[in-house]
């Protein structure tokens, strides 16, 4: 159960949730899926070749089923929830941050590709570093200090493999050090 | 019983098993140690290195950080009056008083005592509990196995007061996500949109480490918490606690009692099992007024009862294959990696492995309180890393894990998408739990419930002609009609207080 927000809450106190938006995008997006059942999966007696095994193992009647629960009690808990007053501002800058942070993510991947896993972990690690409020030396040294354990964790400890990035196409190192970095 | 002693020993020969065990601990009490990581991010980051793993050495480690973690929780719980995970909290009502009247060792070796007592009892009644439930589980059907994971997952979803029809609505999302990819009757394509990455479902390493790791990490890299508190001295008689302990038999032994009864049942853990261990061992004191003012018998009843659970939580999972919460779902995917089954025939099968978990979790506990005698002094210290510094490390550690399982983009968009999903989650205080269970445990209800109505012809009396499965219908629709009116009761008490 660890993991759950509300396990931070004394166990003495109950608090009701709140997050009816999220609950709300919930049931929209299970209607959308639940409309396209029909067309993201196939009748048994469709598939070629195939022998009808039962109206029990059609293939779309668990995510119908799934589905269908979904929207029910999220209907529900949906009313139940408690209402809040949004600070919509607030909400925008905080998910805000969580895009530029995910954006950052995805541009590591690439750079993977292109500069290696040490010093794309170096720019990532700085990157999110400043984003988190880090400046100047400090900056720099958790930067460092996270490639250095990336590296000595996954590439020297766990010897996780990473595909030969673009950059050590144009500059000549010892083997043994592109493995590392 | 004694050639199991002797065969999970020789398990131990495997230095990659001790490497784990170590290894785990060490991770498990300082993630515990430190405020707002706790185990679960832990076990979400070293998910996809156990697969590379033997499935002793995977789980061992798996376990190191589950059950070290409860143990470190409680040092900033006793030392800074905060709790180092959530289930380390009622620790602060008496372990922080103790602490500030200039006794912060013996609140602490208390904790250790109570800790291992409760972990130590609990792998006995593992050893003991374990293969009884599995031999029986030989004489259920699959609709009985089917039933049995449906019940396991409502009662999480019961278990969440106050969130359970957002929980349901989770589980029913969850359940979903599990049915994405490739379907076994026909091989047929479920949800995959005509791509060919989603053929294979949707990556539960990457779910995981969205929901615990991502999500955490989200929340972390903002925070501006301020840690209040000296830091204590810290020099010897960590020992005392161990003598200590055994002057309180009857709250020793009923807390640890509660923790395996608690740590059996699926959903419940260690947060009910604490709270009635600490309200019983307040009522059968003879001292009340001293609860949560340093009483040694709280700090005995909260780390007792919690770290019971975790062998605990091990029993249905290893005779039933049904995870209760989800450490030991995520556990459970170590099994399915390396095509070991839980239930009857792991006992059958795979005695070694079963015979090693034993020996290591006897092991890990001793090991664990070594550590923790060895090095408190520096563990203290763990507990005033900035958040943010910690949300920077776990993004890194998230980044590379969600990446380097497949090498494919599609799996750290997956991994963002539920990071973003488990910050809202954190955010709207509503659990996550019910997603990993529905998707860990959606495929194996399925598999069950199409293998028993297919054997009925389509037949769903089937579901309430044997004694059994009419017993888990019974007990699901009564809990499920309680947590709606619950619900609902709660929903009217709290509509004084609503704002807009």
């Amino acid at each position: 159960m660890s993991g759950d927000a509300n396990q931070e809450k004394s166990p003495f106190k109950e608090e009701r949730h709140g997050g009816r938006h999220l609950l709300g995008g919930m049931v929209c997006t299970a209607i959308i899926l639940l409309s396209l059942v029909g067309s993201q999966t196939v009748r048994g007696s469709e598939v070629s070749g195939r022998l009808e095994v039962g109206w029990w193992a059609e293939p779309g009647l668990s995510p119908a089923v799934f589905l269908v629960i979904t929207v029910i009690t999220s209907v529900a808990a949906y009313f139940v929830a408690k209402r809040e007053v949004i600070d919509w501002t607030q909400v925008a800058k905080d998910y805000g941050r969580v895009a530029i942070l995910s954006g950052c993510m995805v541009i590591t991947v690439f750079l993977i590709g292109i500069l290696g896993f040490a010093l794309s972990i170096f720019v990532f690690a700085g990157g999110v570093g400043f984003i988190a409020g880090y400046r100047g030396g400090r900056l720099v040294v958790i930067a460092l200090l996270s490639s250095i354990a990336m590296v000595l964790v996954f590439r020297v400890g766990f010897s996780v493999w990473f595909p030969r990035p673009a950059l050590f196409k144009l500059i000549d190192l010892p083997f043994w050090l592109q493995g590392v970095l | 019983m004694i050639e199991s002693v002797f065969l999970g020993l020789q398990q131990l020969g495997d230095p990659m098993v001790w490497v784990a065990l170590v290894g785990g601990s060490i991770l498990g009490i300082i993630l515990g140690a430190i405020p707002g990581i706790g185990p679960g991010v832990g076990i979400a980051l070293l998910l996809p290195v156990t697969y590379t793993m033997d499935p002793l050495a995977g789980i061992t480690l798996l376990m190191g950080l589950y059950a070290a973690g409860w143990y470190g929780g409680a040092i900033p719980a006793i030392t800074i009056n905060t709790p180092g995970t959530g289930v380390n909290v009622l620790t602060t009502y008496d372990g922080y008083p103790m602490a500030s009247k200039g006794e912060p060792q013996r609140a602490l070796s208390l904790a250790y005592a109570s800790s291992f007592v409760g972990g130590v009892f609990a792998v006995f009644v593992l050893m003991v509990a374990a293969w009884p439930i599995a031999s029986l589980s030989r004489h259920l059907t699959s609709i009985d196995l089917g039933m049995a994971a449906l019940l396991a997952m409502v009662l999480v979803v019961v278990a969440h007061r106050g969130s359970e029809l957002a929980s349901f609505a989770l589980l029913g999302a969850g359940l979903f996500i599990s049915t994405i990819g490739l379907e076994t009757a026909y091989g047929s394509a479920r949800y995959t949109f005509g791509t060919t990455w989603m053929l294979a479902g949707v990556p539960l390493i990457s779910v995981i480490l969205g929901l615990f790791a991502l999500g955490q990490a989200f929340t972390l890299i903002f925070s501006d918490r301020q840690i209040d508190g000296n830091e204590p001295e810290m020099n010897r008689g960590l020992l005392g606690g161990f003598t200590e302990v055994f002057r309180y038999p009857k709250t020793l032994f009923r807390s640890a009692g509660f923790g395996v009864g608690m740590g059996v049942l699926p959903g419940v853990g260690e947060f009910l099992a604490q709270f009635f261990a600490y309200t019983t061992a307040r009522a059968s004191s003879k001292t009340p007024e001293l609860f949560g003012k340093g009483a040694p018998e709280g700090i005995i009843a909260s780390e007792t009862a919690n770290n019971a659970v975790p062998p605990a939580a091990l029993v249905p999972l290893l005779a039933l294959g049904i995870p209760g919460e989800s450490f030991t779902a995520m556990m459970l995917t170590v099994f399915i990696i390396h095509g070991v089954d839980p239930g009857p025939t792991l006992f059958q099968e795979n005695k070694e492995f079963v015979a090693g978990l034993y020996m290591t979790l006897l092991v890990m506990n001793v090991v664990i309180v070594a550590l923790l005698l060895a090095g408190t002094r520096w563990i203290a210290k763990l507990s005033s890393i900035p958040d943010r510094l910690l949300g920077v490390i776990i993004l890194c550690l998230a980044l590379i894990g969600s990446y380097s399982t497949n090498y494919r983009l599609t799996d750290t968009l997956i991994a963002i998408g539920f990071g973003v999903l488990g910050f809202a989650l954190r955010r709207a205080k509503i659990p996550m739990v019910p997603i990993i269970l529905g998707l860990v445990l959606g495929p194996i209800m399925e598999r069950y419930f199409r293998q028993g109505i297919g054997a009925a012809g389509g037949d769903l009396t089937v579901f309430v002609s044997r004694p059994t499965s009419l017993v888990f219908v019974i007990l699901i629709v009564v809990l499920i009609v309680t947590a709606i009116r619950n619900a609902f009761k709660g929903s009217k008490k709290g509509s004084a207080d609503v704002s807009g």
